[in-house]
């Protein structure tokens, strides 16, 4: 069955959003409202909204009197301990005002990847978005450092779009596209579309955060977008400035078109 | 001496208390306040202090307008996903009053038997407590299976003060202490004090079960306790009521004299 085309996205019927640290803490953490806006318009239409939220260590910092990203695992995971708290009750706050609960879901990549585990991420998922809730997912940093290691949520992003499958992930951050070059170099253009087999050599993915405080770059997101579509799932890379208009089907990021699969739905 | 060894709970160093779902839920969710101002008055002694808490299903129940404990792991997983949230929010409401900061940690079984997961669970405590944050911990009931769910925090909790090397630990329920039989049967005396090693011959503990799954009763105390007691840690059963006196080294409830114990806490 083909995925979901570009066109159809305000038709979807399950989509996850993922964001990104910078984009929702420090002199940023008043995107929250914008982001949650975004969301529950989107809610509202009866589409199933799951959101991956980066952003716990930075969120945590200065609780800990700390300035400055801590450099140590130790640190950051108590960082992470303290910041989850604070920022779901962030969305929390936010999301009152359209009635909607939040679910705080923490897993760690064999959560989404291996049975029984799998299966049972896929339930939970399942039951809150059965029930309205909005899951709110992050990596379970006390146990697992995976994200804290390797710099960012794209990842885990993607296998929990898989899991569920997902007809469309959007990866939010601080830029409203892919380039063919990290966009403050001459002669960056932006990439539109990349259609499922399309190869990427040809472009200079950067590695790293401009912000020091998300740490995940283009590549991560270019790796776990096509993680997503070889499974059949969508994917649009854009800033969170444009969560609603991605949500609503506009034309704005960069497109990745889902793989034509089996059917999805007929093996599980 | 024995009815007053308890004293040396004062210079325990470091303490895991664990409190139950129906102690500081439903009608009883006033209890926080006492519980929350007994474990600052420990952690401003300069103690070290980790609180293990359930509830997250009952506190969650409300908010998925179910009128009873749902009966499906689906949909506990649900409520829990959102009562953790309100929970730790409770939680740190009242610790700000001390200025003391919570810091969220959720761990399954399986993390505990995982060589990495325990390594890091264990690292993001230990750096807690060294911040003087105060860990919450509980089961990530959102992703924990029936096949690998502790049971019942009591378990987790002798698993946690193991892996932490704590000193004591308090379990706290609706009853003062344990019984050598069920406390509403005729005859049943109060046990004050349980030797290392005693198989408590002759002496009938009940269990709470529902669905299957024990979750909680005088009997997963009892084996909880020999976890911990086997692994160096003494420990003390009594009521939420009575908290405060338990932390203060009062004769109270049931205590556990553990089998290498520390020489502080060690009951001659």
């Amino acid at each position: 069955m083909s995925g979901l085309a570009r066109e159809n996205v305000a038709g979807a019927k399950r989509v996850v959003v993922k964001v990104g640290s910078s984009s929702i803490s420090g002199e940023n953490s008043d995107q929250i409202t914008l982001l949650v806006d975004a969301l529950a318009e989107t809610y509202g239409r009866g589409i199933e909204v799951v959101l991956i939220s980066s952003g716990a260590v930075a969120t945590g910092m200065p609780f800990l009197n700390l300035e400055e990203r801590p450099s140590d695992v130790a640190t950051q995971q108590a960082a992470a301990a303290v910041g989850q708290n604070v920022l779901i009750f962030r969305y929390q706050e936010s999301l009152d005002r359209y009635g909607i609960a939040a679910g705080t879901v923490l897993l760690t990549e064999g959560d989404a990847l291996n049975e029984p585990y799998r299966s049972n991420t896929r339930r939970a998922l399942e039951r809150l978005l059965d029930l309205r809730i909005l899951p709110v997912v992050n990596e379970n940093d006390t146990v697992a450092v995976y994200g804290l290691r390797f710099g960012s949520n794209d990842r885990l992003a993607a296998l929990v779009a898989t899991l569920i499958r997902a007809d469309l992930l959007i990866m939010l951050s601080d830029v409203d596209a892919l380039y063919t070059k990290p966009p403050h170099l001459p002669g960056a253009v932006k990439l539109d579309f990349i259609g499922a087999d399309d190869p990427l050599d040809a472009f200079e993915f950067s590695s790293g955060g401009a912000t020091g405080v998300g740490t995940g770059g283009a590549s991560t997101k270019v790796v776990a977008a096509r993680l997503a579509t070889e499974a059949g799932t969508a994917v649009l890379v854009t800033s969170t400035e444009l969560a609603a208009a991605a949500l609503r089907g506009e034309h704005v990021g960069t497109w990745f078109e889902p793989k034509a699969t089996q059917e999805r739905h007929a093996l599980l | 001496m024995r009815a007053h060894s308890q004293h040396v709970v004062r210079s325990a160093s470091r303490v895991v208390v664990k409190v139950g779902s129906s102690s500081i839920s439903g009608e009883n969710s006033g209890q926080i306040a006492l519980l929350v101002d007994a474990l600052a008055e420990a952690h401003a002694r300069g103690t070290e202090v980790v609180l293990v808490s359930s509830g997250a299903i009952a506190i969650g129940m409300p908010y998925l307008q179910l009128q009873e404990r749902p009966t499906d792991l689906a949909t506990q997983q649900a409520a829990a996903s959102v009562g953790q949230n309100l929970l730790i929010f409770r939680y740190q409401e009242r610790l700000d009053r001390y200025d003391i900061v919570a810091g969220q940690v959720l761990l399954t079984a399986s993390d505990l038997d995982n060589a990495t997961h325990r390594g890091n669970a264990q690292r993001a405590m230990e750096r807690l407590m060294a911040l003087r944050i105060l860990p919450i911990v509980n089961e990530n009931d959102t992703v924990a299976t029936h096949e690998i769910r502790f049971g019942d925090n009591d378990r987790l909790a002798a698993l946690v003060a193991t892996l932490i090397g704590a000193d004591l630990l308090v379990l706290l329920s609706d009853v003062d202490a344990l019984y050598t039989c069920p406390p509403d049967v005729p005859g049943a005396a109060r046990i004050s004090h349980v030797a290392f090693g005693d198989p408590l011959a002759g002496m009938t503990f009940g269990a709470t079960t529902v669905n299957g799954v024990g979750t909680g009763g005088a009997s997963t105390k009892v084996t909880a306790a020999r976890i911990a007691a086997q692994a160096g840690t003494a420990v003390l059963v009594t009521a939420t009521g009575l908290v405060a006196e338990a932390l203060r080294g009062d004769p109270v409830g049931t205590w556990f004299e553990s089998s290498t114990a520390p020489s502080a806490l060690r009951i001659s």
